[in-house]
C-alpha cells in the first residue's frame, strides 16, 4: 500500500497498538506491520517521528531503560491518548460504514 | 568491531550528519534507531542470515538515510523551535528586571517589542504542544519562523535598551547599570547563537 494511503491514520494505529500496554518503538512499528498482514509496510525508520509527535501532543509518554547494554525508549499511552483513540475509533466507524456502503459491489441493473 | 555493528554504525553516522536539532535530541534519535536496528538484525540472524547480511537487511528495512532524515526533520525542527522559545521566555525576566529597575517601565522603549515576542512565542508553544488536542497545530516551518522571529525580537530588544541607556538615559553607570548591560550582552551572544541554529534548522528543513 502506498504510504500516502496511511496518512491521517498512522497516529490512530500507533495508539491502538499501545492500548495493550507499554512497548518500545520498534515493537510498536512491527506490530502495525504484522497486524496489517504486511499491508502497512512503511520504511521502519520513517515511523518513529510519528511516535515522537504523539508524545509532543501528550498522547503517549516515553521513558528510557537500558536493555542488553543498549538504551531503549519505551512508549506508554496516556489518559489523553486513550481518549484520542476512542474518538478516532468513532470517527473511523462512521467513515468506514459510509465508504463501505458506497463502494459495496452491487449487481448490474438488468435491462429489459 | 563486528561487521554487523559497522554496518549499523555507518548508517547511523550518515544519518547523524543529516538530522537537524540539538545534539541531545539527535543523540536520542540515534540511540532509539540503534536499538531498533539491533533488534531487527538479531531477528534476521535468528532466521539464519549471517551477521553482516542481517545488519544490511535491517538497515534496508529502516529506509534510506534520505527517507529517515526527511521523516525526522519536521519533528526535530519543531522541538528545537519550542526549546529556543522556552529558553528565551524563561530567561527573559532575568534580563528585563534589571532594565525595569534601572530605567523604570516608562523608560524602556522596547516593552511593546518584548510583549510581542512573548505573545508570538506563547502562540507557537500552544500550537505545537499538548494544547493541539484543542487548538490547530502549527507546521514545523511556521514554528521555526515563530522561533526565529522571537530570537530577532530579543536581539532588537537588547540592542534597543542598551542603545537607549547609552545615548539618552539620565541614569548614571552604576552597579545596576553594569548588571543590566552585562545581562543584555550575554543574552545578545546567546541570541546570535540561537539565530544561527534557526538558520541551520531552516536549511535542514528546506533540504528534507
Amino acid at each position: 500500500m502506498r504510504p500516502e494511503a496511511l496518512k491521517g491514520h498512522l497516529d490512530a494505529l500507533l495508539l491502538a497498538v499501545l492500548e495493550a500496554g507499554p512497548q518500545h518503538g520498534y515493537a510498536v512499528i512491527d506490530t502495525v506491520r504484522e497486524g496489517s498482514g504486511g499491508t502497512f509496510d512503511l520504511p521502519t525508520g520513517t515511523v518513529y517521528p510519528a511516535l515522537h509527535r504523539l508524545e509532543r501532543s501528550g498522547f503517549v509518554h516515553s521513558r528510557w531503560d537500558t536493555v542488553g547494554g543498549r538504551r531503549r525508549r519505551t512508549y506508554e499511552l496516556t489518559l489523553a491518548g486513550r481518549q484520542a483513540l476512542m474518538a478516532e475509533r468513532d470517527v473511523w466507524d462512521t467513515f468506514s460504514t459510509a465508504v463501505s456502503a458506497l463502494l459495496a459491489r452491487r449487481p448490474w441493473p438488468t435491462t429489459s | 568491531m563486528a561487521h554487523d555493528l559497522v554496518t549499523i554504525e555507518d548508517y547511523l553516522s550518515a544519518l547523524a550528519t543529516r538530522l537537524p536539532g540539538s545534539r541531545r535530541a539527535r543523540n536520542a534519535v540515534l540511540d532509539e534507531l540503534r536499538d531498533g536496528l539491533s533488534e531487527l538484525a538479531a531477528r534476521y540472524r535468528d532466521n539464519g542470515r549471517p551477521s553482516r547480511a542481517a545488519a544490511e537487511a535491517a538497515v534496508a528495512d529502516f529506509g534510506t538515510v534520505d527517507q529517515v532524515a526527511a521523516a525526522f526533520a519536521g519533528e526535530l525542527v519543531t522541538r528545537q523551535a519550542r526549546q529556543i522559545i522556552a529558553a528565551l521566555i524563561v530567561t527573559g525576566p532575568f534580563v528585563g528586571v534589571w532594565w525595569l529597575l534601572l530605567l523604570t517601565p516608562a523608560g524602556v522603549p522596547t516593552l511593546p517589542l518584548i510583549g510581542a515576542a512573548v505573545l508570538t512565542g506563547l502562540l507557537v508553544l500552544a500550537t505545537t504542544g499538548g494544547l493541539t488536542r484543542w487548538l490547530p497545530s502549527t507546521a514545523p516551518a511556521r514554528a521555526l519562523t515563530g522561533a526565529t522571529t522571537v530570537v530577532v525580537m530579543c536581539i532588537a530588544g537588547d540592542i534597543g535598551v542598551v542603545t537607549t541607556f547609552a545615548v539618552g538615559s539620565n541614569a548614571g553607570f552604576n552597579g545596576l547599570a553594569a548588571v543590566a548591560v552585562g545581562a543584555s550582552l550575554v543574552r545578545l551572544g546567546c541570541s546570535v547563537h540561537l539565530l544561527r541554529a534557526c538558520l541551520g534548522a531552516r536549511r535542514a528543513l528546506d533540504s528534507a
